[in-house]
């Protein structure tokens, strides 16, 4: 008789990668949910209920045809397990037609500021050479309106340590 | 139609007979309407929390959603204690609440809550009633949600002049649902195949059996599974009655005040089969202590419910009686006698070791109270307890073997859940006798239904465990604050003089060789008769696991500790 050791359990766990617990990710969730009253909140509640540490959430209209769906994307950090648990949680809720959690699929993730800086009719050329490739949005005589963007595409691998398959 | 009808039409469509509630400003159109109902049976409670627990008691007895009705403001806000102990225990339940008029709604009007916000975290899903024409799509899909997949409670919030409005009335058809309910989910043959495997594998596995056998019917197939595999049976709170006391392979409950060698066994198992069972913290104790040479094979509708506690091997999220006739299918017949006799063997040394703790007490004995009823009544009872000491004993020291014949509240740990819980659950089982058994403390919390009792004229038996102390609390004070007992004495009234107050039998026994002349007399009167029994006033719920502790280290009964 083999002695089962719970070193040879934990190895054998279905569903999970061996990314260890406790170790956090930065991970964008894209939840979908049918625009009911309360239907925001519940997600949102969920989030709270776990005391998620979020870095951004977002609601807009999902961008699908259909126009009663809305989407909410999050950015927080959380061990691989946590947002697994959590995915789960989410879908749960009734209204929640879809969870995505971005890092395990090659997304294009970006940035977008604005910045109103202050400037004289004298200046503003320079303030805009100095500032190649940004986009101006607004000149005034004593402000210039500047958008700055960054797109990336995000490989799977950037966010969470290679695997071991 | 009125709002108020339609709603009336389509609660009958879902197959509703009884409900319990208490109207107000809100909800007026909806009880204007309900007289023109007869088929609907509405009880009248004395406080909506007990409309709540009674809804819930009626569910868990039956299978079947329960419902209950508020008004707004403070009638919706009563239910939440209600609701939060169903949603905790997966018990299909539809509360249904007046609101405000649609155009005062979030403009302070009188008794206006903003309900669905406070009910959100304690409910499955809630719905606020928009307009006259959703209704009767709005109750067909609370009622699906209630009862799919994990059931638990949903709430509906109507706003009095929706309820007023007219609208045409299209029933929705039956059965049309658009929500993923997983309960025909067919666990992956991978996985049934794989679970198979590590059962023939184990020497010393264990199969534990929670509230999801009991809500999905499964006893026949928890039982096959069992007997094919040789397997031995553990039962959680709220899995007691899933599996019959009786039987070989019984062990008997986990955990915090689950006795000592089945505690041990789970220390020393190799594979635990848990089917339809969360993990709870009164179970496992301090996790990392908590079977830590298992395997474990999970078995759960609810995906979240997967590795939350333990990282299952093997999960399967499917309905449990789907799962264990699936695995019952594949895996082979195997003799576990050796691992049995180990655990019955350590069962008998503890037993032994009890036995030989001299009690000299007059007082009725909370185990013999227990075995008195299970007597007069051939174990035919359905027996619902409230929170304490006494449900722990309950627990324990009941022999149950009808399916579904315990009903107590578990997750949440309502005190005053028993005697509302129990109307409930007798009006939805009539012929069957239905037992209360509550501590002094939890049935004053909800006493005040002992006149809805009265007016329905329910004979309900209740067996009051009084020991002068909110004892449960009186013991951790005495485990763990050097027996500082702060506000756990409590008084209460002669309750002869309150059962004959409401015009219901009342009986007070303060002696152990009493117990069981008063317990057959209870049952051969008619109408509710209410048993005070006096118990030893610091009597204690032995052994216990002190919390965040591994659940094989127990606080055992010593014999210097009752002398």
């Amino acid at each position: 008789m083999t002695e089962i050791t719970n070193q040879q359990a934990a190895i054998d766990r279905t569903g999970h990668s061996d990314a260890p617990q406790g170790a956090e990710h930065i991970h964008a969730l894209i939840i979908l949910v049918e625009e009911r009253p309360g239907a925001v909140d519940r997600v949102v509640g969920v989030l709270r209920r776990r005391r998620a540490n979020m870095q951004a959430l977002t609601l807009g209209q999902s961008g699908l045809s259909d126009s009663s769906v809305a989407s909410i994307s999050v950015l927080m950090s959380d061990s691989e397990v946590g947002i697994d648990h959590l995915v789960e949680q989410l879908r749960k809720i009734v209204d929640v037609q879809h969870v995505v959690d971005l890092p395990y699929q090659p997304s294009v993730g970006g940035e977008l500021a604005m910045n109103k800086v202050i400037s004289t009719v004298e200046n503003a050329n320079e303030i805009i050479d100095m500032l190649f490739g940004t986009r101006v949005l607004e000149i005034t005589p004593e402000t210039i309106t500047l958008a700055f963007s960054t797109l990336k595409r995000v490989e799977h691998s950037q966010l969470l340590p290679p695997s071991s398959e | 139609m009125a709002g108020s009808a339609i709603l009336c039409e389509s609660l009958l469509r879902e197959g509703v007979t009884v409900m319990y509630g208490y109207p107000g400003g809100a909800i007026m159109p909806f009880y204007d309407a309900l007289t023109s109902y007869p088929a609907l049976h509405h009880i009248l409670v004395r406080h909506e929390q007990a409309a709540a627990h009674a809804a819930d008691g009626y569910a868990r007895a039956t299978g079947k959603v329960g419902v209950c009705v508020a008004t707004s403001g403070p009638g919706a806000t009563n239910l939440v204690t209600g609701l939060a102990t169903a949603f905790m225990d997966s018990v299909p339940m539809v509360a249904i609440t007046g609101q405000v008029a649609r155009p005062f709604i979030g403009r302070d009007a009188f008794q206006e809550t903003d309900v669905i916000g406070v009910t959100q975290p304690i409910t499955k899903h809630n719905f606020l009633i928009r307009s006259t024409d959703e209704i009767a799509d709005v109750v067909h899909e609370a009622f699906q949600v209630a009862r799919s997949g994990r059931p638990g409670p949903v709430l509906i919030d109507i706003p009095k002049d929706v309820q007023l409005a007219k609208a045409f009335y299209c029933p929705p058809a039956i059965g049309e649902s658009h929500q993923q309910t997983g309960d025909d989910a067919v666990p992956s043959p991978y996985l049934v195949a794989r679970a198979a495997q590590l059962i023939a594998q184990a020497r010393r596995p264990l199969i534990m059996t929670g509230h999801g056998v009991i809500l999905s019917n499964a006893y026949e197939e928890l039982r096959a599974f069992a007997e094919k595999t040789s397997i031995p049976v553990i039962a959680t709170l709220l899995g007691l009655s899933a599996f019959p006391d009786t039987h070989p392979l019984h062990l008997g409950m986990p955990g915090m005040h689950g006795p000592a060698h089945v505690n041990r066994a789970i220390g020393d198992a190799d594979l635990i089969i848990g089917v339809g069972l969360r993990f709870d913290d009164r179970v496992t104790g301090k996790v990392s202590e908590f079977a830590p040479h298992a395997r474990l094979i999970h078995i759960d509708i609810d995906p979240s419910e997967m590795h939350k506690v333990k990282v299952a091997t093997v999960p399967i999220v499917s309905d449990a009686k789907i799962a264990l006739t699936a695995l019952t299918e594949v895996v082979q017949p195997a003799d576990h006698s050796v691992w049995l006799n180990e655990i019955r063997g350590w069962q008998q040394e503890n037993e032994r070791r009890q036995g030989s703790i001299k009690r000299e007490q007059e007082r009725p004995d909370p185990a013999s109270i227990l075995s008195a009823i299970r007597a007069a009544t051939d174990g035919e009872a359905i027996i619902v307890s409230d929170v304490g000491q006494h449900q722990m004993w309950t627990a324990r020291f009941y022999q149950w073997t009808r399916p579904n014949s315990h009903l107590t509240s578990g997750g949440l740990g309502t005190m005053g859940f028993a005697l509302p819980a129990a109307i409930g659950a007798s009006m939805g089982m009539p012929g069957a006798p239905v037992w209360v058994v509550a501590g002094d403390g939890g049935f004053q919390m909800n006493v005040q239904e002992l006149a809805t009792l009265q007016q329905e004229g329910l004979a309900l038996k209740v067996a009051i465990m009084n020991n002068g102390y909110l004892g449960m609390v009186r013991q951790w004070q005495q485990f763990f604050h050097q027996r500082n007992y702060s506000e756990t004495p409590i008084t209460g009234p002669d309750y002869v003089k309150l059962a004959a107050a409401y015009g219901l039998t009342g009986m007070c026994i303060t002696r152990g060789d009493e117990v069981e002349a008063a317990v057959k007399r209870a049952m051969e009167t008619e109408g509710t008769v209410i048993i005070d029994f006096v118990i030893e006033s610091e009597a204690n719920v032995y052994p216990m696991v002190a919390p965040g502790s591994g659940i094989t280290s127990m606080i055992e009964e010593t014999a210097e500790e009752d002398a």
